[in-house]
């Protein structure tokens, strides 16, 4: 059956394809503004010309390679291209700013890489029982995977969980704006009916980092002594080995953490990332050996890995069971119906070697990745000559004509401006962007969830506690906040004891 | 960006308690549903509450350095442009979209984008005629790659011949 669907796979026609859709998808994730999902909703018309493998093999690269392609204007502009991207542009970019940028961006493609390429593995393996795993999670774990997401990104946000906390809630506020999730009543529109439908995720995105990027860089004058930006990209694949070796233990937990979190249904790759970011925590350095990229690097292999091997886990209750975990999937779940495949158990019974070709194709694309990646890098050189005084602008426009493409509303623009300005404030009182982004997009979802799940209990709070692995993620929860908190302070009373002891003897 | 004697964590708990104030009443307006166990204002409720919390966190913290946090400066370096040079830049910068976004559908997103890009240009560079050049060239480029390329509908404007020959599907 693999035979037949290498076969299948290795045509002309379905790599000219492949091809064509690494191509989009670098333009598209290194533009801010443009994501993921738009790329996907623009292949669909091409798509629908193609035969069906060529035409989920299509989808399947522009998914990886987009995704992956976002860490481009992350790590060189600081303007993060998807939001998954988000979880870790703070610290690509601060390595490109050190002249680390190439080892910034191959870190992370390669760690993309290998995530997907888990991914892809397990989905091949183990479609079937992770869908019967995914099943089992009900509004109330979703509820709080969510809330876990949101406490991960502002616990790695920065030196003050306060502030990460404070940025969390504006970005939880800002989601607030539009039409009440169960009830449809307005909230926070300010009697604007242009407001119903909420603020959109790319005008919050492309405002809080590119037109913040904009705006400050127009309060320095021309040249940020703050923030000075990369003008090469350093050493690219030299050294990465070990680096990666280093390592393997948060690669490992970044593509388990993005192959589990992708498997939920509503958590995203944006989850995933914070996450596994979250989850690896920081590596304890090496005596002897610490380099100063080391700290941004151990946020960087997780949260990349993670990122693509979202995807393999999304597929997996998108191709079984026909339950989209993101807008990704749910255009792929769209793509396969409209070539004459019903997602469901019987998907990999009935189509087999259709099943296996798309299945090779995701794992063929993540291989791609690395090849497309570097091509990126080598186009994305001339860039760094470009000074901030003209490239600042172009930024502007392209973020503009990006979130008018997207959403299609005037309002949308202005939106994306007030909310840059909001950045600008943000930043001058020191607090992260990235949890704002976060707090945006989960605030629904976690809203949503919560109050299904009281709705279903009949307003019982215990619910939330109530079946063993909800009360497992509220514990993690918890733990999040609570053990930054209380590990010092353990930490020092035991040493104080231990000192006291030894002074006795 | 930060003014001098003011401690800019101070000035985000002072805002945030205002926030959370103003969000905690804008959830008491909200009308509760009989048939559900809550309603629309408790999302708004326990986000106010929070950013009471933090700001007053953030307000009664005490030991927090600058240096520790990273602070954020707008110190001037050689080369940069003068105060009032940045602040007029800044409003141009913020005025300028707010401006194309209002008559987006009277300009169209090509002369938009050019209305934007040619005093941001000319401002930073110095160079009039080679910012207009630019703004020109990367307007049109733009736009048909959204609008010719990818087939995603913009506003003509007074160039509707011109987006006809890009694309099919302008406004």
């Amino acid at each position: 059956m693999t035979a037949d669907a290498l076969a299948l796979l290795l045509t002309p026609q379905v790599l000219a394809a492949m091809a064509g859709a690494a191509l989009a998808g670098l333009i598209v994730g290194a533009l801010p503004g443009l994501t993921a999902t738009l790329g996907m909703a623009l292949l669909i018309p091409v798509a629908v010309t193609l035969d069906p493998v060529p035409a989920l093999a299509a989808a399947m690269t522009l998914a990886a390679v987009s995704i992956a392609a976002g860490d481009l204007p992350g790590a060189l502009l600081g303007i993060p291209g998807t939001p998954a991207s988000a979880a870790y542009a703070d610290a690509a970019h601060r390595m490109a700013r050190r002249g680390h940028a190439g080892r910034a961006l191959a870190a992370g493609l390669v760690c993309a890489a290998l995530g997907g390429v888990t991914g892809a593995v397990v989905l091949w393996l183990g479609a079937p029982v992770l869908a019967t795993l995914a099943l089992h999670v009900s509004t109330v774990e979703r509820a709080w995977l969510a809330l876990l997401g949101l406490s991960a990104a502002a616990a790695v946000a920065g030196p003050s969980p306060v502030r990460g906390a404070l940025a969390l809630l504006i970005g939880l506020s800002l989601a607030l704006v539009g039409l009440d999730p169960v009830s449809g009543q307005p909230r926070l529109t300010f009697g604007l009916a242009v407001l119903s439908g909420g603020l959109g995720l790319v005008p919050v995105l492309v405002g809080l980092f590119a037109v913040t990027r904009v705006l400050r860089q127009a309060l320095t004058g021309g040249m940020a002594a703050d923030a000075p930006r990369p003008t090469a990209l350093g050493p690219v694949l030299s050294g990465l080995c070990p680096i990666l070796a280093r390592r393997w233990r948060a690669l490992a937990t970044g593509s388990a953490v993005g192959l589990v979190v992708g498997a939920v249904p509503g958590a995203g790759a944006d989850v995933a990332a914070y996450l596994a970011r979250a989850a690896a925590g920081r590596r304890r350095p090496a005596r002897g050996a610490a380099d100063v990229d080391d700290a941004d690097l151990d946020a960087i292999v997780p949260a990349g890995a993670a990122n693509n091997a979202a995807i393999g886990g999304a597929l997996v209750p998108a191709t079984v069971l026909g339950l989209p975990g993101d807008s990704l999937t749910a255009i792929v779940i769209g793509l396969l119906m409209l070539k004459g495949v019903t997602p469901g158990p019987a998907v990999f019974v009935i189509q087999p070697t259709l099943m296996t070709a798309v299945v090779l194709a995701y794992l063929l694309a993540n291989l791609l990745l690395v090849p497309a990646g570097l091509l990126a890098m080598a186009l994305a050189r001339p860039l760094l000559r470009v000074p901030d005084a003209i490239l600042m602008p172009l930024v502007l426009g392209l973020a503009l004509i990006g979130v008018y493409a997207v959403e299609g509303t005037t309002t949308a623009l202005v939106v994306t401006v007030v909310v840059g300005l909001l950045g600008v404030g943000m930043e001058a009182a020191r607090l992260p962007l990235a949890p704002a982004v976060l707090g945006f997009v989960l605030g629904p979802m976690v809203e949503e969830a919560a109050l299904v799940s009281l709705m279903k209990s009949g307003g019982d709070p215990a619910v939330f506690v109530g079946r063993p692995l909800a009360a497992v993620l509220a514990g993690v929860t918890v733990a999040v906040w609570v053990v930054p908190w209380i590990a010092p302070r353990i930490v020092r009373r035991v040493g104080r004891r231990r000192r006291t002891r030894a002074l006795k003897r | 960006m930060t003014v001098p004697g003011v401690r800019p964590e101070r000035v985000a708990g002072g805002m945030a308690i205002l926030a959370g104030g103003g969000m905690i009443l804008a959830a008491r307006t909200l009308a509760p549903l009989p048939h559900l166990p809550m309603g629309p204002g408790v999302a708004p409720t326990v986000i106010g509450v929070g950013l009471l919390v933090t700001g007053v966190l953030l307000l009664v913290r005490r030991g927090a350095t600058a240096a520790r946090d990273g602070a954020v400066r707008s110190a001037s370096c050689p080369g940069s442009l003068p105060t009032s040079r940045r602040w007029g830049l800044f409003t141009l910068t913020l005025g300028l979209p707010l401006f194309v976004a209002l008559t987006l559908e009277t300009f169209g997103m090509a002369i938009g984008l050019g209305l934007v890009l040619a005093p941001l240009l000319a401002m930073q560079t110095r160079r009039p005629v080679w910012a207009v050049g630019l703004a020109v060239a990367v307007s049109a480029l733009l736009v048909g790659l959204v609008h010719g390329g990818l087939g995603r509908p913009l506003p003509n404007g007074p160039l509707p011949r011109v987006s006809a020959l890009l694309g099919p599907t302008g406004r």
